[in-house]
């Protein structure tokens, strides 16, 4: 089986160069091997005890793939034929050769990986930043979650437009984030800066803003970190809600969403609630993101329709276009 | 969209209006294009099922105040296919691009048809829906992993009865299909007097020797009446091409006689048999159906069919053939 980079990657080099989130920490207990797909490569991740490693899914010798097979005294060995990896990534053992020096040629192909906010982070390319920002997490003061991965047959750009939307929480999340009687949107500051989009002095009436059931005005303040990573702040009444969108890119109309949150206040809501909460509004978008046609988000702004309401999607798709992500985009 | 010159330009069956109470909305596909169907009291609209804000499907929206509403941002369309409301902006006018795509929509034989092209005049023909002396009984939608010209050659298909439809249509001691007479016209095939005995020809449970008459009316749309005696059994078949892919099937049974057997009953007779068809159909290979007579095998008693491909090949129809 090929497992060389498919053509839609080759043209998604931004994305590349970027981190996404591939697993969750704890997938990786007792040694468990974990399969992933990014970019239309497929990738195998596992821990040897120290630190995570991010793979192509494949052993040189006969091709299987390295996911099925196992962790033992700080190796990965293939499924097939035993041949036995290090965490260099070299194979430094064939079970049918015992007494040969692997040949140089036996290695895997090795990609950056870390962990952070709970979550396994890969990256393709050579040279990865940093990864997106959220500096919530580890803050005593503040309850933070992780969730997902959601699978979604929708492309990452309408997943994160989605999640910069305003003018649909009234209709799709109804009684929630907004109520029908009240969804006109005011006028409200999109900023183009060089490390994102910054869409600020927005206002919504919200019957249940933070899970807690407790209707306030909210106060968003949204931030576009990466081409697939976005954030948002709501303050509604004493709570301060920040949440963190990551589109992992399967392939260009398939992918795996993460979401990372903190809330400040809210100490009477349980945190089950939050989650639930959380999982709900998000399960209301997604029939509605897997409608959306044509798939590839449209980069050309004569494409569809765009209202004042709409003005951070237009800077995305702007912002989209300058950075020349062509994944996911047309 | 599927660009097939005939098919474009013919109507093609895409919900039953018993189905579609007024204020339901339904998703369908034609030719590869995403349909939204709607109903607001008596009247109906096929449109694309695309909200040109945002791409959204309608067919996810609901219907309010005769008014269909995008599920994503609320945007309302009336019955003309116009945005009239805008939830985010409500003092604002919508913008005139703001528009559904509107297809043209017949109901007839309890069907809502539509046309993603220039529609011609005219559906085709089934008088006996009309006629008090006959009840009508629909059947379908039948789902089928094939396409539209391999489903209605099965229709049309008189020899496979004892081998698929043994019980029923037919039976392995009268196996032998005697001559008959199949001829193109105009307007499309026309086959008579094929004789064939059955066990249950209408679902009744009736053993009868039966005279089948084959017509195809369209290029996916085929008609027969098996007659005994003065009794009379017909049955109009639309296959609607879904995508490259699939077809969707819908039939109408009308028959003269057997009053007092249960619709329900013919019905379930109907489904089964098509069950039985439905494999056989879908493990055809090639799957477009080769117009080239040399290309499979034709005997006598496959005269129908013969006159099938030559008929499409004379229309041009390129979906579904080869």
């Amino acid at each position: 089986m090929a497992h060389s980079l498919p053509a839609a990657d080759a043209s998604g080099s931004v994305l590349a160069h970027d981190w996404h989130a591939v697993a969750r920490s704890g997938d990786f207990a007792g040694g468990r091997v974990v399969a992933a797909r990014l970019l239309g490569e497929d990738l195998v991740l596992w821990h040897d005890g120290e630190r995570y490693h991010a793979w192509q899914d494949l052993c040189i010798h006969r091709g299987a793939r390295l996911s099925l097979g196992k962790v033992s005294g700080g190796c990965l060995h293939c499924p097939y034929h035993g041949w036995t990896y290090d965490g260099s990534g070299a194979c430094v053992r064939i079970p049918a050769h015992p007494d040969q020096k692997p040949p140089a040629r036996a290695r895997a192909k090795v990609y950056a990986a870390r962990e952070a906010y709970g979550l396994v982070w890969a990256c393709l390319s050579e040279g990865a930043g940093e990864l997106p920002d959220f500096p919530e997490w580890g803050d005593p003061s503040l309850r933070t979650f992780t969730m997902g991965p959601y699978e979604m047959d929708a492309g990452g750009p309408r997943i994160i437009e989605n999640f910069l939307d305003l003018a649909h929480l009234a209709i799709v999340h109804e009684g929630i984030l907004g109520v029908e009687s009240r969804a006109e949107i005011g006028r409200y500051q999109v900023e183009t800066r060089p490390d994102g989009i910054f869409a600020t002095g927005i206002s919504i009436w919200q019957p249940d803003p933070d899970g807690s059931g407790q209707p306030a005005p909210a106060e968003y303040t949204y931030q576009v970190i990466r081409p697939l990573a976005a954030r948002l702040t709501k303050r509604a009444g004493s709570s301060v809600f920040t949440m963190m969108i990551l589109a992992t890119p399967i392939d260009p109309v398939h992918t795996r969403a993460w979401i990372v949150f903190s809330m400040q206040g809210a100490e009477g809501t349980p945190s089950e609630q939050l989650v639930d909460w959380t999982h709900r509004v998000f399960l209301q978008d997604k029939p509605v993101v897997q409608s959306q046609r044509p798939e590839l988000l449209p980069l050309d702004l004569q494409a569809e329709l765009h209202l004042n309401c709409d003005r951070t999607s237009i800077a995305y798709r702007q912002w989209l276009k300058e950075l020349g992500v062509e994944f996911g985009t047309s | 969209m599927i660009d097939d010159p005939i098919l474009l330009r013919e109507w093609h069956v895409v919900a039953r209006l018993s189905e579609l109470a007024p204020g339901a909305v339904a998703a369908a596909r034609l030719l590869g294009v995403d349909l939204v169907v709607w109903r607001s009291g008596d009247e109906v609209q096929v449109w694309e099922d695309l909200c040109i804000h945002r791409g959204a499907k309608l067919s996810g929206g609901r219907v309010a105040d005769g008014c269909l509403m995008c599920p994503y941002h609320g945007w309302t369309y009336d019955t003309a296919g116009a945005c009239v409301k805008i939830p985010a902006h409500p003092a604002q006018k919508p913008p005139a691009r703001a528009r559904a795509r509107a297809y043209p929509v017949k109901l007839a034989y309890g069907l809502v048809w539509t046309c993603l092209g220039a529609p011609p005049a005219e559906l085709p023909p089934f008088p006996e829906a009309d006629d008090p002396t006959y009840r009508a009984i629909p059947c379908g939608p039948y789902h089928f992993r094939a396409l539209g010209p391999r489903v209605i050659e099965n229709f049309l298909d008189v020899g496979h009865f004892p081998f698929v439809h043994a019980g029923y249509l037919g039976d392995l001691q009268h196996t032998e299909i005697d001559e008959y007479a199949a001829e193109t016209t105009d307007h499309g095939v026309i086959a008579r007097d094929i004789s064939i005995w059955q066990p249950d020809p209408d679902g009744t449970g009736r053993a009868a020797k039966v005279l089948y008459t084959y017509e195809v009316l369209r290029p996916l749309t085929a008609r027969f009446t098996k007659a005994q005696g003065d009794q009379r059994f017909a049955m109009i078949f639309m296959v609607t091409p879904v995508d490259a892919e699939r077809s969707a099937a819908w039939g109408i049974m009308v028959m003269n006689y057997s009053f007092d057997v249960p619709a329900e009953h013919i019905r379930a007779f109907q489904d089964e048999v098509t069950g039985q068809d439905r494999p056989i159909v879908e493990s055809q290979r090639p799957e477009l159906l080769p117009l080239d007579l040399q290309a499979e095998l034709h005997l006598r008693s496959d005269r129908t069919a013969i006159a099938y491909r030559q008929w499409l090949r004379q229309l041009g129809l390129v979906y579904g053939t080869a």
